[in-house]
């Protein structure tokens, strides 16, 4: 055993002991500090930051098929009253074109009535004037006729003027 | 050697291809087959050209110069073994002092013991070392800081202190520590003396924790210079990868920051979080900074040349100081729960409960102790174990030969 006592690498010295603290110590406080701290917090970190991409991205996914979903939806609602709106449409101008025709005739009727009274009413003031025109012209006439033979009474201007409204336009 | 190395730079070439495409736990798993089989592969072969290219002269001179009467140029390993060395590796040595066939044994144990002990200097190749900073704190002097290439690899003492095989010892009689020149150290038993115009100096213990010694050494040893770098080079890698976290968090990582990921999700994922629970955070920098900081020692200990080749992981006072440090955060940060089931395991009949308490309260201090043990004993049986093979060759090569390779 004198041999191992004598082998130095078995015994531990002053020396050794007290640098292998004071660098291990360095190495240590030092290192971990400004290296292997960091390194695991940039790990830990860019980690969690391709985790949280993969989960946005499968999110996003989803996301996009409800959206996907939710837009097929829409385009059909969308195509839905696009027809309902046509057909509306349809109906109204059909409804609008009716109404129109039915107002028009209703319109041309009305004009024609009233036309047709304006036309009577005027036939009927020319009846009068033509009427009376001639009654005064017959008058005329007669008084000519009369003043020629008769001298003018009253008998003979009540007698015609009976038989002027004894005259009756057609 | 080359038919490993052809196949290896393919395989690279895949591997960081994969890489760069990045299946995280594809990479990992080829990660994890990489540096299990085919580093191992690439150190033997490191080791075989290292020794081969250096060491063969080295160990040569010193298993014939490793007797009693060796020459002082040889610094290195040349020193003589005591008769319990030689008992530990042949029983048969019996008592007899210095028995010169137990010689060349004994001088591979202290080529490999060498190689795995701490030093004050970091050795090369040859006779050429890297100078290191020795801080040495004596009870009675005070402080005294100078380079090691003071020592002169131990043919010099410096105030006292003498290098014997690259680890700094001091003079133990007081009187003798005004000599300068030393001829050589040499072992005898557990003792180590140096001798100097032919007197013979007895020198003190190494400072450790057992034992009492006058002085303790603060050096900047080879196994500290090698954690000094570790730290410096895990600095420049992690707040470079972190700066890349912080500047772009959420794009996807790219070059080292792709690379160093696996490792951290790795850790994460499969280690913190499952042990740990909830509150991993709290622990993951530290858990991270010990796997790293373990990782990047081990990788360097089995580098053979220069910025590497120390024994870090492999000493026990490191691994001695990791386990107390998750000793004490684990005792610290202790829920409920934990010492519920260390105290008064639930669920267990009470006859029960009184044998498992001793043995878990004993468990609170095995745990660590394990932690220690474990990870310094594999570490340094690991290189052990490649010293030996390659000290193998040389006892083989220095047989007498049967018959002849042309």
């Amino acid at each position: 055993m004198i041999f191992l006592t004598d082998f130095s690498p078995i015994i531990p010295d002053y020396g050794i002991f007290f640098w292998t603290t004071l660098i291990f110590l360095f190495v240590w406080l030092v290192l971990g500090k400004l290296a292997f701290k960091p390194i695991a917090k940039a790990l830990g970190e860019r980690e969690k930051t391709i985790a949280d991409a993969l989960n946005e991205a499968e999110s996003i996914k989803l996301e996009m098929a409800k959206m996907k979903n939710e837009n097929e939806q829409l385009l059909a609602l969308a195509r839905e009253e696009k027809a309902s709106i046509l057909k509306e449409a349809k109906e109204m101008k059909e409804s609008i074109i009716k109404d129109a025709k039915v107002k028009a005739i209703e319109e041309a009727q009305k004009i024609v009535t009233t036309a047709t009274a304006e036309i009577e009413n005027q036939k009927k003031a020319a009846i009068v004037e033509l009427k009376n025109q001639t009654g005064k012209i017959a008058v005329d006439i007669a008084e000519k006729l009369v003043k020629k033979e008769l001298k003018s009474n009253a008998d003979h201007m009540q007698f015609v003027q009976q038989l002027v409204s004894d005259i009756k336009m057609n | 050697m080359v038919i490993q190395i052809v196949p290896l730079r393919k395989f690279l070439r895949e591997v960081s291809l994969l890489m760069t495409k990045s299946a995280p736990l594809f990479v990992l798993v080829l990660n994890y087959f990489l540096v299990s089989l085919y580093l191992r592969n690439i150190i033997i072969v490191f080791f075989c050209l290292n020794i081969g290219v250096w060491g063969v002269n080295d160990l040569s001179a010193q298993v014939a110069t490793s007797t009693p009467n060796h020459t002082t140029d040889d610094h290195t390993q040349s020193t003589h073994e005591g008769e319990t060395h030689a008992d530990q590796h042949s029983p048969a040595a019996g008592e007899s002092h210095g028995v010169t066939a137990n010689k060349k044994e004994t001088s591979y144990t202290d080529m490999m013991m060498d190689h795995i002990s701490n030093a004050n200097e970091f050795h090369l190749f040859g006779h050429t070392s890297i100078p290191l900073p020795c801080i040495f704190y004596t009870k009675d002097e005070g402080m005294h800081t100078f380079m090691s290439s003071a020592f002169e690899h131990g043919h010099k003492a410096v105030k006292g202190f003498v290098l014997d095989n690259g680890v700094a010892r001091r003079i133990l009689n007081p009187a003798q520590r005004s000599i300068e020149h030393i001829d050589y150290t040499e072992r005898e038993g557990d003792k180590i003396y140096a001798f100097a115009h032919g007197e013979k100096i007895e020198l003190e213990k190494a400072s450790t924790l057992i034992g009492s010694t006058s002085w303790y050494d603060f050096s900047i040893s080879k196994n500290v210079f090698t954690m000094l770098l570790s730290a410096l080079i895990l600095c420049i890698i992690f707040l470079y990868v972190a700066s890349k976290y912080k500047k772009s968090s959420n794009i996807a990582p790219n070059g080292a920051q792709n690379f160093f990921e696996v490792f951290l999700v790795f850790l994460r994922d499969d280690v913190v979080k499952p042990s740990i629970g909830e509150k991993w955070e709290k622990f993951f920098p530290f858990v991270c900074s010990v796997f790293f900081f373990i990782l990047l020692n081990n990788l360097l200990g089995i580098v053979p040349f220069f910025p590497g080749g120390a024994n870090v992981t492999g000493n026990i006072g490191t691994t001695m100081v990791l386990a107390l440090f998750t000793f004490i955060i684990v005792t610290l940060n202790g829920t409920k729960d934990y010492w519920m089931h260390i105290l008064w395991m639930p669920g267990v009949p009470w006859a029960v409960k009184l044998l498992l308490t001793p043995i878990e309260i004993a468990g609170i201090f095995i745990k660590p102790f394990t932690l220690m043990v474990r990870l310094f004993a594999n570490i340094a049986a690991g290189h052990i174990i490649i010293l030996s093979l390659i000290g193998l060759i040389f006892i083989m090569g220095k047989m007498e030969p049967k018959w002849e390779v042309r």
